[in-house]
């Protein structure tokens, strides 16, 4: 949190150093590729994105339990069987998504090639 | 007694603005607190985890304006968060068409950031200054994406429920003092199993 703090800090410090430098008519600088221009940038949580692309499926877990957790909030009629009724909602959601996956997995590689299956 | 959750045919107009205004304050207008709170927490939880995942780049009324249909039903939140992106992380490049009359704001390239106005400034390579920020790609950005069109549309589902539901009614005092002594267990009421 106070890295974090300081990082902002330390960016509006910047950026307001760039801001009062006078501008000039030169021509802009040739462009660098990025990996030479920034070697590392620290992370800003709510503006920058996680690094997460090769792990993206475990973001389903999260998603499924907030889905069930909004939606019982406004579904349940007694808020004492509220828990369990997220908890079963949420594994109904990570299931079903699961078997959707697996059809979609033996429609597209098992099913078409057996029933169209292309010419040699 | 008014159950939490039952419909009723009455459209309350107040609950529901209070409702698209802010999640779960239509419920917390109607009384029903506890269940105001769970709303509004778990449609918070999914804006904010799709900001946390994909970055300001989630909300953008300009790249992505089918979804932000979806993600506007979050309320003034959406706008706000839109507005900020638009306003604060885009820069406006003058340099590459000087004899335009309008210049779109864009994402910032990674040797980019925001100069005076809003304007383009390259930054010079080497040096530790940064991009206003990282527009998010791929699985990441369409997760985040996914999460606040699905807080939004949740949050439609809550808007629906307050405009219909009926207030939380008082309970007569005497009747929660009369149901609350016949809730607590009474001395020598419970039959105790005898031994012998």
């Amino acid at each position: 949190m106070i890295t974090a703090l300081l990082a902002a800090f330390l960016d509006l410090l910047t950026r307001a150093a760039i801001m009062l430098q006078p501008v000039t008519n030169a021509p802009p600088a040739p462009r660098q590729p990025a990996s030479e221009a920034l070697p590392s940038l620290p992370y800003r949580p709510f503006i920058d994105p996680l690094n997460l692309q090769s792990k993206w499926f475990l973001l389903l877990i999260p998603l499924a339990l907030l889905i069930s957790a909004a939606y019982k909030a406004v579904r349940v009629r007694d808020l004492k069987d509220y828990p369990i009724a997220v908890l079963r909602m949420t594994v109904q959601i990570i299931v079903a998504v699961i078997l959707l996956g697996a059809a979609s997995f033996v429609f597209v590689e098992i099913l078409i090639p057996y029933l169209a299956p292309m010419p040699e | 007694m008014t159950k939490p959750g039952q419909p009723t045919d009455r459209f309350r107009p107040a609950a529901a603005l209070a409702a698209a205004l802010f999640p779960g304050a239509g419920h917390a207008l109607l009384g029903h607190t506890r269940r105001a709170v769970l709303v509004g927490a778990s449609i918070l939880a999914l804006f904010f985890g799709g900001f946390l995942i994909g970055g300001i780049s989630v909300v953008d009324r300009k790249d992505n304006p089918i979804w932000f249909i979806a993600q506007a039903l979050n309320g003034p939140i959406a706008f706000g968060a839109d507005y900020i992106h638009q306003h604060r992380f885009k820069v406006v490049d003058k340099q590459s068409n000087p004899r335009a009359s309008f210049h779109a704001p864009r994402t910032a390239d990674p040797d980019e950031m925001i100069g005076p106005s809003g304007s383009l400034v390259r930054v010079p390579p080497g040096s530790p200054l940064k991009p206003p920020y990282v527009k998010s790609v791929g699985r990441i950005n369409e997760i985040g994406v996914l999460y606040v069109a699905l807080a939004g549309m949740l949050n439609l589902i809550a808007i629906l429920d307050a405009a219909f539901n009926k207030p939380r009614e008082k309970e007569d005092p005497a009747i929660a003092a009369a149901r609350r002594l016949m809730q607590t267990p009474q001395p020598g009421s419970a039959a105790s199993p005898s031994t012998s």
